[in-house]
């Protein structure tokens, strides 16, 4: 009977914890990022180990070689596939004598931290903060292409919510045909595009570029090559299911751009 | 167990997913790992700890990720109350039933936070039907397998018992 009561107690303390939590959420999420600011040279440290414990093999010296050699190929298919879209565009925007928007951008290198505990959103940890120049909402990069946008900022910490979140918007064009549409995070490391008009011949294998609409993403970074193109009932527009040109899941450094 | 075993538990379980998680995915699916130690701490010491497991799990998600704020602490904190209640009347030694209810809890879990975020973010672009086939159930179904290797490890550790007293 006395640890009945004694499991009541503590069911309804935990749930009036519970509520109270969501009932000071504003308050919570500024305390959040204080939280990961303060913890951050913990999480820097701890990852650091992981990683030195994942690279001591009988092969190091050979992996470290092949990750520097993999890491040079990427950021020249990269570059590869920029310098393409740029000269397609270069040749549409000569006559018009426009170059304003291809404003060469610089960039803030950081580390990833901390990756998003939660199944649900997807986020990143990186060690770099407001004292480095990191405010919020600047595009984040890697050397394969577009990783996703600084949403808080901590003095020696952000959180970057990555492309395959469903709460994140990017304007995009589809390199071919210079369609455009919006792209949003899905479920399994995947993104989608929606508002891609009906009429458009859009299909498997072609590559996807920021459209460079709004004041957030630069025009032209790569993000990816669709997948898989469809339909929905009751809606105008197609849709199509994009592959990111890299594993978001296993990205290292970051770059941070500066417009 | 002491309640100190219990949060190094959790702390532990949470940095292994805040840290080294990503590199164990399949297919882009990792399992819960949180999920996985409030369903154990339910069957095995009752609803208090269960709910307990849960609202620290589920505060450290929240602290640490970009979902929305009392999401993580609200559902684990009742997916540890459910499964703490419903374990006096299962066959909780199987390692099938185990693994069995950590499936559940996890999908019942992720089930419930699409609906708070189609509520609280307007997420309409994504159906339930795509994040069952891609996330909820791959995941849950990983978090299983997890469970079904790691609980025999843990109750031997522990060397739990039937009457095991929490705290």
């Amino acid at each position: 009977m006395r640890n009945k009561k004694k499991i009541i107690i503590k069911i309804l303390a935990v749930l009036f914890t519970a509520i109270l939590v969501v009932l000071i959420s504003s308050a919570a999420r500024l305390a959040r990022i204080n939280i990961t600011d303060t913890s951050a040279p913990i999480l820097k440290g701890l990852g650091s180990f992981f990683r030195t414990l994942e690279r001591i093999t009988p092969f190091a010296a050979v992996r470290e070689e092949n990750i520097i050699l993999h890491d040079r190929v990427d950021l020249l298919t990269r570059m590869a596939e920029e310098t393409l879209a740029i000269n397609d565009e270069n040749a549409r925007l000569r006559s018009l004598l426009d170059f304003r928007k291809l404003i060469p951008y610089t960039s803030i290198p950081a580390q990833v931290i901390g990756r998003d505990p939660s199944n649900w959103s997807n986020s990143l940890i990186i060690d770099k903060g407001s004292s480095s120049g990191i405010k919020t909402s600047m595009a984040v990069i890697s050397t394969r292409g577009l990783v996703g946008r600084i949403v808080e900022t901590g003095k020696i910490s952000s959180k970057a919510l990555l492309i395959t979140d469903p709460n994140l918007r990017v304007g995009v064009l589809i390199r071919r045909n210079r369609q455009g549409g919006i792209l949003t995070g899905a479920p399994g490391g995947r993104c989608k595009i929606i508002y891609i008009s009906l009429d458009s011949d859009v299909k498997p294998g072609d590559k996807v570029m920021t459209a460079g609409f709004g004041s957030v993403f630069p025009k032209g970074i790569l993000i990816g090559e669709i997948e898989k193109v469809g339909r929905e009932e009751g809606r105008l527009y197609k849709y199509a299911i994009l592959k990111p040109s890299q594993d978001l899941s296993r990205l290292e450094e970051v770059l941070c751009i500066i417009r | 167990m002491k309640r100190f075993t219990l949060y190094t538990i959790l702390i532990t379980a949470f940095l292994i997913q805040l840290l080294f998680l990503d590199n164990i995915r399949i297919a882009g699916i990792k399992p819960d790992l949180l999920v996985l130690f409030v369903v154990f701490f339910a069957i095995f010491f009752g609803p208090g700890a269960g709910a307990e497991a849960g609202l620290i799990s589920g505060l450290l998600k929240d602290t640490y990720s970009l979902d929305i704020f009392g999401a993580n602490i609200i559902l684990l904190s009742l997916t540890g109350l459910v499964v703490g209640g419903l374990s006096p009347k299962l066959f909780k030694e199987s390692k099938l039933t185990q693994g069995l209810l950590v499936f559940v809890s996890s999908a019942l879990y992720m089930v419930s936070h699409y609906f708070v975020s189609l509520l609280v973010l307007k997420v309409e672009y994504i159906t339930l039907q795509d994040y069952l086939y891609y996330l909820i159930l791959p995941s849950s179904l990983y978090t299983a397998i997890l469970s079904i290797l790691l609980f025999p490890v843990l109750i031997n550790r522990y060397r739990l018992k039937e009457d095991a007293e929490y705290l």
